[in-house]
């Protein structure tokens, strides 16, 4: 297994890499933040911001006002789901930009660089519209897996149905859902591996995956395991900085509470940010070993150029 | 986290499954808080905590005069999921007049075929919510009439239900002779009775039988002489009777039974185990089987309460036996004691579910997965709901058919009152901060469902059982917190324990009930209850037009008289503030409300209206001008039908908090789509 790769080695390394997470928060909180604006402007058209507490009466204990807002506002909500969805893909799809940048400020680390820096410069213009695609193709295989996963389940449960006790069909479909969950995580360190390798080594989306998943067969014990580990401390920070912010009560406008709250929430994102920009340059390591398939990537990326 | 189609938000949501249980859990199901104890608040009567303990350390009273008391055994088949019964009903005629007539329910001849009035009628949204696929029946053999020289009158009885020939659940039965007021009948009978698979919380699912409405039933004479009878309409439930029950089940050894009353007697023989049942003073009967039931035996107060769960299911159990150990007092101390020695909790297996959340003397279903998680208070409340039944329906036995907000709606404001006193705000659910109340659901069953005609009509009339819910169990059950709230919540408590006491193994009706408020609340109160019960009417306040002007000069000026609109003159010194403040009422109902204003200064002016006119003008003057006011502060009128127009302000501050949460939901759903 290869050694984390230390990130922040130097201060142009550090700064950079801050930079690229700076980034990629950032836009993630404007998509955030257009996505939401047709919501909170139909909150606050609603009324509730004639209050006292304004909006924050929506969180009162009780939920009276929440329910209030949502029921009247609920045919302009319905309305909204359908744009939102789609800005939110688009802005999810944007995010392959940040993550460019943010691989590649990884890859100036020592011992994280997998291609040469001229074959990453001019396989710039034809990186986004892989990535792009790799995109597209991972949220179609997650469809599939969902699908297969649901299947799966449904049948686990059923196989079960007529027992007496009625833990086993629920356990029955956990146990699926879990082996769902097992190909969900291979399928993103697979597209995550092939990311590193369109941004990094300029291949094209299929040569990406087929190296990703050839690194995954020789060394896919140590991806997953690092990948999951990342992951579950991303999930962790989230439902910490949910349940921490939770504990601030923001139904009677106090500002600090709620200023408090909003700090923590963004605190959280930001430490998932993080956490997975530490796997990405985990996965960013995790090259082949010495010999005969890296020099084939090397030959590959430079014959591309 | 994101879509559904993405795995780290089903990978979150599994460990939130996990970890939210896990703190919650880390709490365990609490010992229940005592109920609560009402203060003295008014002079020279008596508080309902005092009542409700002197009543409670009272031995077990009284008990109805029987009317219909019947003596049955009942055999189940449990391959051919039918109850073969025989046994006798002695009914009484405690009306006025004579009748030459009887009229028999055979409810479950509702599930015979698709042409009965129960499966013609629209029903995709009832309780069951869909028709049976295995068909049910009931069929009489034998119908000997003692006192009639035993006469067979099995052949006349009328096939079917009067002007309904399609339909077989209201059977009329002439007499050879009128019995006489305060003359017995001894009826013999014997009839089969073929279960349809869970349908109206009756019927059978794989092996678990519930046998619900499985005897032929007569049904209620009124004092007048009129009968109470009616067909099994799929938004109705039932009416009957108070009388003595001896019932006999005998079904496979191995199976567990529950059943109305107590056992007095168990014995297994040839494979066969039989069960004496016995249950004074009820209207109802009904008892399931199951093999692979799982008993937990309790002793709540006086009561011994039986739980009956499935495998996997004892945390819910625990739950259940925990909401008892609360709610039983807590009616007992606002409604009377309950009378009976025993309580039976059935809690269906999950493939029938629909068996779950109904309610039958001494016995009530209820419901939910063994993984409810422990933020939902599912569980709770609908044991709390069907426990309240054993009053507002088993106890005050009201015609449910044709007042069925008598029983739903008064129970469903006396679970919001009790699930309330338990949880505090947090009565429905309480998930990372997101906290709601059964009043809160409640109120958004009422804007949900269709407003345009009176509670208070039969259940048969409701459009579907989205209408009757919204209706009858919600509107109704915060038209009474609001006559609580605005009249006094004592008062109204003290109402409804008149009315309990006073009908108490007794049929009252609305005017009974309005009766009993008008003199605890004055008619004031029972003017608003009718209009909303019977008329439809509603009511909505809003702040209309607030205006604020800085006076120039010094002579007279609008009073800061705010106990009315109109008050003389008088001086005010140059450079104080004339506000003027319009409060709107739309609807019919004239309920008195607060009005809060507050001025620039911080100020907090109080003022009450009687909810008179359509608008009321608040004038004020002062060294600040007004800039905010609030209508209704304590949401008290929780059947206004917006509360969102209740306030105004000067200034609108941008919605912080919600942005906040939307941005960390959006980001989140971000990261989780994110490829």
């Amino acid at each position: 297994m290869s050694p984390v790769p230390n990130v922040f080695a130097s201060s142009p390394q550090r700064a950079r890499v801050l930079a690229a997470i700076g980034v990629t928060y950032l836009t993630r909180l404007l998509v955030a933040a257009i996505a939401s604006y047709p919501l909170i402007a139909s909150i606050d058209a609603s009324g509730i911001g004639q209050f006292d507490a304004s909006d924050g009466k929506l969180f009162e204990p009780g939920g009276l006002y929440l329910l209030e807002v949502l029921l009247h506002e609920r045919d302009e909500w319905i309305a909204l789901v359908a744009p939102t969805a789609v800005l939110l893909v688009a802005g999810s799809l944007a995010g392959v930009a940040p993550e460019r940048l943010l691989l590649r400020a990884l890859a100036g680390a020592p011992g994280a660089t997998e291609s040469s820096p001229r074959a990453v410069e001019c396989s710039a213009g034809r990186a986004l519209p892989r990535l792009v695609l790799l995109a597209l193709a991972t949220w179609v295989a997650r469809a599939l897996l969902v699908f297969a996963t649901v299947a799966l389940a449904s049948t686990a449960r059923s196989y079960f149905a007529s027992a007496r006790d009625e833990r086993l069909p629920s356990i029955a479909a956990s146990v699926a859902v879990l082996v769902g969950l097992c190909g969900g995580v291979l399928l993103s360190v697979v597209r995550d591996r092939a990311a590193i390798e369109i941004t990094l080594a300029g291949a094209t989306p299929l040569d990406a995956i087929e190296r990703a998943l050839g690194l995954l067969r020789r060394r896919g014990l140590g991806l997953v395991a690092r990948f999951t580990g990342w992951t579950l401390a991303g999930f962790a920070a989230v439902l910490a900085g949910a349940f921490a912010a939770s504990a601030f009560d923001v139904s009677t406008r106090r500002g600090a509470a709620m200023m408090a709250a909003a700090v923590l929430h963004q605190l959280a994102i930001v430490a998932q940010i993080a956490l997975r920009t530490t796997w990405l340059s985990s996965a960013i390591a995790a090259t082949s070993p010495p010999g005969e398939p890296r020099a084939t990537e090397r030959a590959q990326a430079d014959a591309f150029l | 986290m994101a879509g559904l189609l993405d795995l780290r938000s089903i990978a979150l949501a599994a460990l939130c499954a996990a970890l939210v249980p896990a703190i919650v859990l880390g709490r365990g199901v609490e010992s229940p808080p005592e109920p609560e104890v009402l203060p003295v608040t008014e002079p020279g009567s008596a508080s309902l905590a005092s009542d409700g303990a002197s009543a409670a350390r009272a031995p077990r009273p009284d008990r109805a005069a029987p009317v219909a008391s019947y003596t049955l055994t009942a055999r189940l088949d449990e391959t051919a999921h039918s109850v073969h019964g025989e046994g006798t009903l002695v009914w009484r005629n405690t009306s006025q007049t004579s009748t030459a007539e009887l009229y028999l329910h055979l409810y479950l001849n509702a599930f015979e075929n698709a042409q009965t009035l129960f499966n013609r009628s629209s029903f995709t949204r009832a309780r069951s919510g869909r028709a049976p696929r295995r068909w049910g029946k009931i069929t009489l053999s034998r119908l000997v009439a003692r006192e009639l020289g035993g006469l067979d009158l099995l052949s006349s009885l009328e096939p079917h239900t009067p002007g309904d020939p399609l339909d077989a659940t209201d059977r009329r039965l002439p007499l050879p002779r009128p019995i006489a007021p305060g003359e017995s009948l001894t009826l013999e009978l014997e009839w089969e009775a073929v279960l349809p698979d869970i349908v109206e919380r009756t019927g059978v699912a794989r092996d678990f039988h519930f046998v619900g409405q499985w005897f032929p039933k007569v049904a209620r004479l009124e004092a007048d002489g009129t009968w109470a009878h009616f067909p099994f309409h799929p938004h109705a439930e039932f009416y009957a009777d108070f009388g003595d029950y001896d019932v006999t089940l005998d079904v496979p050894d191995g199976m567990v039974v529950g059943a109305t009353g107590r056992r007095v007697s168990e014995s297994v023989e040839g494979g066969r185990r039989r069960l004496r049942q016995r249950a004074d003073s009820v209207h109802d009967f009904a008892w399931t089987a199951w093999g692979a039931f799982e008993r937990r035996e309790a002793r709540v107060g006086s009561v011994d309460v039986h739980l009956l769960y499935p495998p996997g299911n004892t945390l819910n159990a625990e739950r259940t036996l925990a909401a008892l150990r609360f709610s039983l007092p807590f009616f007992e101390a606002r409604y009377g004691t309950y009378p009976y020695p025993d309580l039976t909790v059935v809690h269906p297996p999950v493939f029938a579910a629909s068996a779950g959340g109904m309610e039958y003397p001494t016995l009530i279903t209820t419901g939910g997965p063994w993984h409810q998680p422990l933020w939902s208070r599912a569980t709770e409340l609908v044991t709390i709901h069907e426990l309240g039944h054993q009053w507002f329906y088993g106890l005050i036995a009201t015609h449910e058919p044709r007042w069925p907000f008598l029983d739903e709606g008064l129970n469903s404001y006396a679970e919001t009152l009790a699930s309330e006193a338990l949880f505090g705000p947090t009565s429905a659910s309480d998930l990372a901060g997101l906290a709601l109340s059964a009043t809160a659901l409640h109120r958004a069953g009422m804007l949900l469902g269709a407003h345009d005609g009176p509670l208070a009509r039969p259940a048969a009339e409701f459009v579907d059982f989205a209408e009757l819910g919204g209706l009858v169990y919600s509107r109704t059950a915060l038209v009474f917190r609001t006559l609580g709230n605005v009249y006094g919540r004592d008062r109204l408590e003290r109402a409804f324990r008149s009315y309990a006491q006073r009908f108490r193994f007794g049929h009252p009706t609305p005017d009974d009930l309005l009766q009993t408020l008008e003199e605890e609340l004055g008619s004031d109160a029972v003017e608003n209850a009718r209009g909303a019960l019977f008329e439809g009417h509603g009511v909505n306040y809003s702040v209309r037009d607030v205006r604020s002007v800085r006076r120039r000069d010094a002579v007279a000026v609008t009073p800061p008289d705010l106990a009315g609109s109109g008050g003389a003159p008088a001086a005010a010194p140059p450079g104080r503030f004339d506000s003027r403040v319009v409060v709107h009422r739309e609807g019919e109902l004239r309920l008195p409300v607060q009005i809060e204003l507050t001025t620039a200064g911080g100020e907090c002016i109080e003022y009450s209206w009687d909810g008179g006119g359509r608008d009321e003008i608040i004038l004020h003057t002062g060294a600040h001008p007004v800039t905010a006011v609030r209508v209704d502060p304590d949401d008290a009128i929780l059947i206004d039908e917006s509360l969102l127009d209740n306030a105004w302000r000067a200034e609108r501050p941008a919605p912080l908090a919600s942005w906040d949460r939307a941005l960390f939901a959006f980001q989140l759903l971000l990261a989780g789509l994110a490829p």
